[in-house]
């Protein structure tokens, strides 16, 4: 063997890699694998939005506490503005004011500068416009510009293809989630799935705030 | 788009597990780092898709047993008990020589050598698929050779066929 190490390496080699065969399909196998992945990354995303919401929550929550201890002038109640916020929402008024203002803020929608919305609205004119991606609805919101794409892969996942969430995330949408055709069929319309959208992400920020800051006591 | 990644799923499996036994010498991890490649090139499929999903396939199978043996440092010998069981059959005997004589290599070295030899790669392509630079591919594969002539040299010494 070794004159010929390769040559002999190569047929032992090649015995050795022709020695074990599959007993069944492994189709299936993998496009579990492939949708517990799909899940465990749209996991990830999720917890860094929620992480990145939360700190901004957080900074918003110290300036405010920074602004009342330079001016000591009594602050309005919370509860004043929450006649539009859900039950949840007067809930959490009761124990986190900070957090409670910036959640109805993003509720009600009334953080939106005229600047934002013209910039929103570029930006949905934008993404209707591409042919590249199958956008089959975008809306300015008050957490951005969120967009419901086409999927054509056939899977269940509700997220979108990285490379198209990295095209849009380019051109300034702040959300990306599949259309739900399933739902649009049962009457969840495109102005629903995007409140859907705003629902998830708030009440993620919402309960990963409330364990961080419980967590901080 | 579904049907297309099967088929290469399909065609690809039986390929995949043959270099995944070169490189872990028992199939149980060859099965698992075969499905846990094909599951990474799945969620990238349409990326893939249309250009080298293969040779993606390849390279992260090559590296992902890097790290399974770095986690080990150990390797399953034939006759020990597999932990679990795999879908897949051994169709024909593997020299034992070799097996022992492959698992004296350090990972990088064992990639090195089965790539070059199986697959046929130059350094360049070796390096690609190690992830490192052209002169580390051909030491890990000139270090990895020179232990195998070695081991060969031994085996014809106490006269083994």
């Amino acid at each position: 063997m070794t004159d010929h190490l390769e040559d002999d390496l190569r047929d032992a080699l090649t015995r050795m890699s022709g020695a074990v065969r599959p007993t069944v399909g492994a189709c299936d196998t993998i496009h579990a694998g492939v949708r517990r992945s799909r899940r465990r990354r749209a996991l990830g995303t999720a917890v860094g939005t929620a992480g990145l919401v939360v700190a901004v929550a957080a900074g918003g929550s110290a300036l405010t506490r920074t602004a009342s201890e330079q001016t000591p002038v009594e602050p309005v109640p919370v509860t004043s503005s929450a006649s539009s916020a859900s039950p949840v929402d007067v809930g959490e008024a009761a124990t986190e004011p900070p957090l409670v203002c910036y959640l109805q803020r993003l509720v009600v929608g009334d953080a939106i500068t005229l600047a934002e919305l013209r910039d929103q609205k570029r930006v949905v004119g934008q993404v209707r416009a591409l042919s590249s991606v199958q956008v089959r609805h975008a809306e300015t919101t008050p957490i951005g510009v969120v967009a419901l794409v086409v999927d054509d892969s056939g899977d269940a996942d509700l997220r979108a293809d990285p490379s198209v969430v990295a095209r849009l995330r380019e051109l300034g949408v702040a959300h990306v989630r599949e259309w739900d055709p399933a739902a649009a069929a049962a009457g969840t319309g495109a102005a629903p799935q995007v409140r859907r959208v705003i629902t998830q992400t708030v009440r993620i920020a919402v309960r990963d705030g409330q364990e961080c800051r419980s967590g901080g006591r | 788009m579904r049907e297309g990644f099967e088929a290469f799923v399909e065609a690809e499996t039986p390929r995949l597990l043959g270099l995944a036994h070169a490189l872990t010498g028992n199939p149980h991890d060859a099965w698992d780092l075969v499905q846990e490649s094909l599951t990474r090139v799945g969620v990238r499929w349409r990326r893939l898709g249309s250009e080298n999903p293969g040779g993606y396939a390849r390279t992260t199978l090559v590296r992902l047993n890097i790290d399974r043996a770095r986690r080990l440092r150990r390797e399953m010998l034939p006759g020990t008990l597999p932990d679990r069981e795999a879908p897949v059959e051994i169709v024909d005997q593997v020299d034992p020589w070799l097996v022992e004589a492959l698992a004296t290599l350090t990972p990088q070295q064992r990639a090195a050598v089965v790539l070059r030899v199986l697959e046929d790669l130059d350094h360049a392509g070796i390096a690609e698929r190690l992830g490192c630079s052209v002169g580390t591919a051909r030491s890990h594969l000139s270090r990895g050779l020179s232990r195998m002539r070695e081991r060969a040299d031994a085996r014809q010494e106490v006269g083994e066929p």
